[in-house]
């Protein structure tokens, strides 16, 4: 047995841990953001090594890249309200607030030992855990032939467990309507396509990679039946393209109002559901499918699924980062930055929307 | 089976690393990292612990246990970070009230209406 396999894991552990080392050490939130994005594509080195190619496939799209953009962004609006104002007002945004989040270095030595403790058990009874032999992959086995679909993970996610899925895409759909509640969409990429020609590396890109990203989302929502692939990496990389298209201005993003989003949003969720009472009056089981329609009700419900994920994700990007106060026309509307549309006067009271209360 | 054991402890550590990230810093978006990275921690004990399939790929249970984490643990990421950002709105910094510690009159989004007034 050669050594390189060896090294290899031992270097994608090492960057593992000392990234999330650094980055929840470090004092500039810019530099945690970037060391997260590092962070989920070695992370998805680490799937790979694991052979779980679905699980590099959704990492690198959603937990580098869509989390990614999401805290950049975030963290572009905290830094914005840091600009104009002296050290000391914009202290604590985007850099750590010492006063705050100071330690002594003793006591900081203190809690990584015992954290430290800790996770050396933790990790002492993980590897002298009892070797056994697999169950579970002996039963998927055992009724992949009835699934419809041969790829086990499909079949585990959208036939064996499919409650599990359709209450995911419940929260998918609770997140949008939360994040749409506390404020109105923003504005913010609301750019003119005109102004692209400054940018002629994020046009040209966006030109290259949009109409790829959703050839490979339709490629993988397809083969997920039976092969590596599914509607949550096809929908990861479609909602990829979408934020693409929306950040170089190519897209209008959609704001909660738009019935269009809303309907995309709850797709899968109402797919889903109608599915699955089929199933329940035609076989007597919730989810139960009917035998024989196994692979068209699968394939109907993960094409349903990529939609909905691809649009949740975008909005989830588009809508997360507003802050009204940055822009003029939300501000008319939503002056004081309250959800609830509430005007504050100058002493503090509510002047308007306080009946409500 | 070495590289399970190597991944194995990897994620203890990451988990745990995310959980003292979680509990000791003070600014909302550390916190929103930590426990992040302490999911990803969890994710990778849950994929590395079980025996592997013949073939050497992972057993396909925990991975779609997984796959939906990955999804349900972005979305409730996207709404924390509203969350905290409505938080920074509202009190002017992106901390919460009882670890702010604040001796500086930070402005808020009602403190500066009523500056423009005046």
């Amino acid at each position: 047995m050669s050594a390189l396999p060896w090294i290899l894991d031992g270097v994608v552990a090492l960057l593992l841990i000392g990234l999330a080392y650094r980055l929840l050490d470090t004092r500039d939130l810019f530099e945690a953001t970037v060391l997260y994005i590092a962070f989920g594509l070695t992370l998805s080195l680490a799937w790979v090594r694991l052979g779980a190619a679905d699980l590099a496939l959704a990492e690198a799209a959603l937990g580098a890249g869509v989390t990614g953009a999401l805290f950049l962004n975030a963290y572009q609006r905290l830094a914005r309200r840091g600009e104009g104002r002296t050290d000391e007002e914009s202290s604590g945004l985007t850099v750590v607030d010492d006063r705050v989040d100071e330690v002594s270095p003793a006591a900081a030595l203190a809690s990584y030992g015992v954290w430290g403790l800790i996770a050396g058990g933790l990790a002492w009874v993980l590897v002298t855990l009892p070797a056994r032999d697999p169950i579970l992959p002996v039963l998927v086995d055992a009724a992949l032939e009835d699934a419809g679909v041969s790829n086990p993970i499909t079949a585990v996610l959208l036939n064996f467990r499919a409650y599990d899925t359709l209450l995911e895409i419940v929260v998918l759909v609770a997140a949008m309507v939360g994040v749409w509640s506390l404020d109105r969409g923003s504005r913010e990429f609301a750019r003119n396509p005109a102004d692209l020609g400054d940018e002629p590396i994020l046009g040209a890109l966006s030109r290259l990679v949009v109409p790829l990203a959703g050839l490979t989302a339709v490629y993988l929502t397809w083969t997920g039946a039976y092969a590596t692939g599914g509607a949550f990496q096809a929908g990861a990389l479609a909602a990829g393209a979408g934020v693409l298209l929306v950040a170089a201005g190519f897209m209008r993003p959609v704001t909660s109002a738009a019935p269009f989003t809303r309907a995309l949003g709850v797709l899968a969720l109402v797919v889903f559901t109608v599915v699955g009472l089929v199933s329940l009056f035609w076989t007597g089981l919730f989810l139960d499918y009917p035998p024989g329609a196994e692979y068209g009700l699968i394939l109907l419900v993960e094409g349903a699924l990529t939609v909905s994920i691809a649009v949740i994700l975008v909005e989830l990007f588009v809508d997360v980062p507003a802050i009204p106060e940055d822009d003029p026309g939300l501000r008319v509307l939503d002056p004081t930055g309250d959800p609830l549309g509430r005007v504050i006067s100058p002493d503090g009271a509510f002047i308007r929307g306080a009946e409500e209360e | 089976m070495s590289t399970d054991l190597i991944y194995l402890v990897t994620g203890a550590g990451v988990s745990m690393l995310g959980f003292r990230g979680f509990v000791t810093r003070a600014h909302l978006f550390w916190k929103i990292l930590g426990i992040n990275l302490m999911g990803s921690g969890i994710f990778l004990i849950l994929i590395a612990a079980p025996p592997r399939l013949p073939g050497g790929e992972a057993d396909p249970v925990p991975q779609a246990m997984v796959l939906t984490g990955i999804v349900v643990a972005l979305s409730a990421t996207a709404l924390a970070l509203g969350v905290a950002l409505r938080v920074a709105v509202r009190t002017g910094r992106p901390y919460l009230e009882e670890e702010a510690g604040d001796p500086v009159d930070h402005p808020t989004a009602a403190s500066e209406i009523r500056r423009e007034m005046e």
